[in-house]
């Protein structure tokens, strides 16, 4: 049906109104002729009828012959616009300088939008734009966005990062803002204090008093060095800076932990059999298009993928093409010995610990001993003994 | 000898599976819902307003009752009402 009326209106047509006496003998004796009619409809006592140009010269006896009055109401279809602008070049030459204006008009800069700022005026980027070249009535060929990116960049220093985005006749500027650090804390620490537990080796008192000697076995919290002179900083010191309490304190420190592993083990192999299932998923609807049958695998890896159209300005299109990916993997059992458990579960605990000593620790003694073995599983407890510096400044309120 | 020859062809039909509107002049009649009727092998129209149609076909007329009709094509051989179609009656 499309396709016909898209020939009716490149082929062009008439809309006539044919009013008489005996109407339905009108269209029979018509047809006969060959004359093709269409959309007839009926009011009160006329006809509308839709008909090719053509046909129209050969109504004439026709309308004689069943006494009916036709009368052409419109024309229709490309010939007639063709003809139309033909006659009227004004309208043709409006037309085309309608489509040319729109199209220079388009392609320059009209407005210009700044984003993501939290602290800086958009004026600044906007100067600095300017700058640039970029300003409203600027055609979009001459604008490199990757100079001006790197432009506003290097000409505000409270930027960090910059994308420009074309949006029609409107630019994007996207800016982050450089994150400063918190201010540094004026007020030097007073006490300094044990982070962790420990078996203290060394002191090492830089400013302060120490409040702990070397043999001593200190828990979290304990103060280690001591500065008396540290009050809060008032106005009428300001030339005097305050040290605070300054030293190294080195202890021993022991990490423990435990992880007991089953001697049943499972371990997934991939086959390399593959099982795909396409859809398209409309809004809240998903049809199925190929894999419909069930997934012929006892054990599987599944994996989504979601394709799905770029939107264009604000709408989103609600199609999505799916296609998940199941991939056939063989479930084994293992049976491990009680060696290969015992190694399992120290390396485990080794791992698991050796994330909470930091990289300054010297490492002193790994010690890995069995503490429960049986017929399901083999439980492991770990220690391990660093030297370590353990002071942390305490903060002042 | 005409209802003979009638029978004749309607066995011949069934006999060789031929259609049977082209073997006994039959029209040809299909409908989408109540939307559209579509009757190829006409003998014209014999009466057309928005509730009421009437087509000849070989043996006597075909009445369409309805709602809104517009003959949406007509061809020498076919014929398209479309429309919200509530009755089809035929009379010899």
């Amino acid at each position: 049906m499309v396709f016909l009326r898209l020939w009716h209106y490149l082929a062009g047509y008439l809309e006539i109104v044919v009013e008489g006496p005996a109407l339905e003998r009108f269209l029979n004796l018509a047809i006969r002729k060959g004359i093709w009619f269409w959309d007839i409809k009926r009011t009160n006592q006329a006809l509308r009828v839709r008909m090719r140009v053509g046909g129209f010269s050969k109504l004439r006896p026709v309308a004689r012959q069943t006494r009916s009055r036709v009368r052409i109401v419109k024309k229709n279809g490309l010939p007639f616009v063709v003809y139309r602008f033909k006659r009227r070049k004004g309208l043709l030459l409006g037309a085309v300088l309608f489509f040319a204006a729109l199209y220079l008009l388009t392609s320059y800069v009209w407005f210009i939008e700044v984003k993501g700022l939290e602290r800086l005026e958009p004026r600044v980027i906007l100067e600095a734009a300017a700058g640039l070249g970029l300003r409203p009535g600027v055609p979009k060929w001459s604008l490199s966005s990757e100079a001006i990116e790197k432009g506003i960049v290097d000409r505000v220093p409270e930027i960090a990062w910059v994308g420009l985005r074309y949006h029609g006749t409107k630019v994007i500027i996207e800016a982050v803002e450089k994150t400063h650090s918190p201010p540094v804390e004026t007020t030097p620490p007073r006490e300094i204090i044990a982070g962790k537990p420990g078996l203290v080796t060394k002191v090492l008192v830089l400013h302060g008093v120490a409040m702990v000697k070397e043999g001593d076995m200190v828990t979290p919290g304990q103060v280690l060095i001591w500065d008396p002179v540290v009050q809060p900083p008032d106005p009428g010191t300001s030339g005097l800076t305050m040290v605070g309490a300054r030293g190294e304190v080195k202890a021993r420190v022991w990490y423990r932990g435990y992880e007991r592993v089953s001697l049943e083990k499972e371990i997934t192999i991939p086959t390399g059999n593959e099982f795909k299932r396409v859809s398209i998923v409309i809004k809240d609807r998903e049809v199925t298009i190929t894999g419909r049958e069930e997934i012929p695998f006892a054990h599987y890896r599944k994996k989504v993928e979601v394709k799905s159209l770029p939107g264009w300005r604000n709408t989103n299109v609600p199609v999505e093409l799916k296609i998940v990916t199941y991939s056939e993997v063989l479930v084994e059992a293992e049976r491990l010995s009680h060696k290969e458990a015992q190694e399992t579960a120290i390396k485990a605990v080794k791992d698991r610990l050796m994330r909470r000593i930091p990289t300054e620790a010297r490492i002193l003694e790994i010690k890995s001993e069995v503490l429960d073995a049986d017929e399901s599983g083999v439980g492991v407890v770990v220690t391990i003994e660093t030297e370590e510096e353990i002071g942390v400044p305490k903060k002042s309120q | 000898m005409k209802i003979k020859g009638g029978t004749f062809k309607d066995r011949l039909a069934g006999l060789f599976e031929l259609p049977r509107e082209i073997v006994m002049d039959v029209p040809r009649i299909t409908m989408i819902g109540n939307l559209q009727v579509t009757v190829e092998n006409h003998r014209g129209v014999i009466e057309y307003s928005p509730e009421r149609c009437v087509i000849g076909i070989h043996n006597g007329q075909m009445t369409i009752q309805g709602r809104d009709l517009v003959i949406g094509i007509i061809y020498e051989d076919e014929i398209t009402v479309t429309g919200f179609i509530g009755a089809v009656q035929f009379s010899a």
